[in-house]
């Protein structure tokens, strides 16, 4: 099903570029391709790749469907729906809270936003003692702001922390 | 023969310098580390770091980056022989023989052949660098518009059709790496393209934003899942780390047999590490006498593929160096910090710049000579690094890709994008598409369109001029002859499975 979106979605979005590509404005000067041919015939190549990918779906779908269903392998569990669904919370909730990060990086400064953003993600996925986590986030901003600041010459952010 | 020993000789000089001395040696420690981190491969290691070196010497940069990658297919060996998890995707045929051994209790024996193959091959490896990347160089030399374009089209072809179990998925990745690369000014017009009217993208998609988030940010994302799941488990090293008398005779010329096919299959773009320790490890268990021993812990197994896969890191610098074409995704990554350092590799590298491709040539010859007395006594302290807390792990990846791809431009925006690729690598990864091509595609795509378009102007227009040179028309048939060959091995390989199945259901249930 996965790859029957996919190829949906390869083809749409290729179709999409190809005009983008065509309504690029064409010099009367120049070279003989101009700007538009090179990513018209990259457009072509990726709307290829959708239909051959649906082909190819198409086909395992054919054997599967002609074939007996694979056997699980000793010692593999199915995986339990909750289980995936709570994997899938997690994911976009990093995501959301990384997002968040980076809009804080510059405002709030690189020390207090990279401090507060690792000890959350510490006190999810690595529950210990919380202040064991605190001194992990702690440390790690301080060694990277003075590797990046001092060794690298990198001016971070400093935000609302004035240093 | 003499250009190449006066170069490696004046390149042996520049790498013995302390500070590059110093830099190998932090390169292969690192990759050393980097290998026996689950999940985290050479690329993501490699792109990691590339903001760390922004400071140095270009010739020590590339030392380092360089010792990471190959540092990181030395000690690969390690995870898959004790955890039966392959430190990164070429070492994964190391496990089959690899981690059988360690459960018998020989991990030590198979942990320090692997340690020894991969110096003997990496060392003949480089050796055959030496000799072969400066006649391919001056061939290179020849090479117009027309060439370069047939080659890159052949390169670009060749890593779609091997990459991967599906050749659409394959030219997708590929595809989607040249539409990346076609994003910003265009040089010969001057004209914007594909920018949204977003300023930041005026300049194109920053290459280190793609691979930071593609790889180290989509493994992120594997590691979180793994950490859930509660899958990211870690064992001890028990036993005398060494090999007898009789392992070496097995070993031996396993050892030479997979340096020749690692070197080959490196020296071909496309194929890389992984394909290199299939085919060592097919030969091996087609010419042994005991062919039943392999997958229950033949020491040749481990021997073969090892050899093969460090042999393949030096084949892969002989395109990169010679022709400025990457031949695997680790490479491509290299030749995007070359370029990001201002260095067009290519021919013309041993001409402009000797002091950094023979420096960084012999360099190899030190890190390999460092690695192996790195991780022979050491390697039960290397091991360490995998009972580090996963969670803290991946915690700490996400800190050192934000900091690193902050300090690239000091923007914001690249923070941005580079979270957009990690959750498009994220994809990548759960719907099987290889994201090698992807990065080919970025780091080829301003060439080849570049060639194109030369091509195109000297003939006036006329597209024949592909085939009218007989270096050119060869290699797009090539190109051809290697997608319509995978097309014919995978619909080829459905069809067994096919008949297996059916096969397997014909059969009688006792």
């Amino acid at each position: 099903m996965a790859d029957w979106v996919l190829s949906v979605f390869v083809v749409t979005g290729a179709l999409i570029y190809l005009r983008a590509a065509m309504n690029l404005e064409r010099l009367q000067v120049g070279d003989a391709l101009g700007p538009q041919v090179f990513p018209a015939i990259v457009a072509i190549c990726m709307l290829c790749s959708g239909l051959m990918l649906a082909w190819e779906t198409w086909r395992k779908q054919m054997i599967s469907e002609h074939a007996a269903p694979p056997a699980p392998k000793p010692g593999e569990a199915a995986a339990h729906p909750a289980a995936g669904h709570r994997q899938h919370l997690v994911l976009v909730a990093m995501v959301a809270w990384t997002a968040l990060y980076y809009v804080a990086f510059e405002p709030v400064g690189y020390i207090l936003s990279t401090m507060i953003y690792l000890s959350a993600l510490l006190f999810y996925f690595h529950r210990v003692n919380p202040l064991i986590n605190l001194f992990y986030a702690a440390a790690f901003t301080t060694v990277a702001y003075l590797l990046f600041t001092n060794f690298l010459q990198v001016v971070l952010p400093s935000g609302i922390v004035q240093l | 023969m003499i250009d190449s020993l006066h170069g490696i000789l004046h390149g042996l000089m520049i790498a013995a310098q302390p500070i590059n001395l110093l830099y190998t040696l932090v390169g292969v420690f690192i990759g050393t580390m980097i290998s026996h981190l689950p999940g985290i491969g050479p690329s993501a290691g490699i792109a990691l770091l590339i903001p760390i070196t922004f400071g140095m010497n270009p010739t020590t940069a590339l030392i380092m980056l360089a010792g990471i990658y190959y540092g990181c297919m030395y000690g690969g060996a390690v995870t898959a022989i004790l955890i039966n998890t392959p430190g990164d995707a070429a070492a994964v045929m190391t496990t089959l023989d690899g981690y059988p051994l360690a459960r018998q209790g020989r991990a030590g024996a198979a942990l320090s052949i692997a340690a020894v193959s991969s110096f003997i091959a990496g060392t003949l490896g480089v050796t055959a660098l030496t000799f072969i990347a400066v006649p391919v160089a001056q061939l290179a030399l020849r090479f117009g518009p027309t060439e370069y374009f047939a080659l890159m089209v052949f390169a670009l072809s060749t890593v779609s059709a091997l990459t991967g179990d599906s050749l659409a998925k394959g030219l997708l990745s590929t595809s989607l790496g040249l539409a990346i690369s076609t994003i910003g000014l265009d040089l010969q017009s001057g004209r914007s393209r594909f920018t949204m009217g977003i300023v930041d993208l005026q300049q194109g998609v920053s290459f280190l934003v793609v691979v930071v988030g593609i790889f180290a940010l989509a493994e992120v994302a594997r590691m979180a899942e793994g950490t859930l799941e509660g899958t990211m488990h870690s064992v001890r090293i028990k036993g005398r780390i060494w090999f007898t008398r009789q392992d070496w005779k097995e070993a031996f010329p396993a050892i030479l047999r997979g340096w020749a096919v690692g070197f080959f299959c490196g020296a071909a773009p496309g194929l890389g590490g992984t394909i290199s320790a299939m085919l060592s490890y097919v030969t091996e268990k087609h010419l042994s006498k005991t062919p039943e021993k392999f997958g229950r812990g033949a020491i040749e197994g481990v021997a073969g593929p090892e050899a093969a896969v460090n042999a393949d890191t030096c084949g892969a610098f002989v395109h990169l160096l010679a022709l400025g074409i990457p031949a695997s995704g680790s490479t491509a990554v290299i030749m995007g910090a070359f370029i990001m350092y201002g260095i067009q590799p290519g021919p013309l590298l041993f001409q402009n710049q000797p002091d950094l491709v023979w420096g960084l040539i012999a360099s190899m010859y030190v890190g390999n000579v460092m690695l192996l007395v790195l991780n022979l006594p050491l390697v039960g302290l290397f091991a360490r690094v995998l009972y580090a807390p996963p969670g803290v792990l991946l915690v700490m990846i996400l800190g050192i890709a934000s900091v690193g791809v902050y300090s690239f431009e000091t923007n914001p925006f690249m923070l941005y994008m580079a979270l957009m690729f990690g959750v498009v690598g994220h994809f990548f990864r759960k719907l099987d598409i290889p994201k090698a091509p992807l990065i080919f595609g970025i780091i080829l795509g301003g060439k080849i369109e570049q060639s194109l378009r030369q091509a195109m102007t000297i003939s006036s227009g006329d597209a024949m001029v592909f085939l009218k040179s007989p270096l050119s028309a060869s290699l797009l048939c090539l190109a051809a002859g290697m997608v319509a060959l995978s097309f014919w091995a995978k619909r080829k390989s459905a069809a067994t499975l096919q008949q297996a199945q059916e096969q397997a259901r014909a059969q009688p249930v006792h």
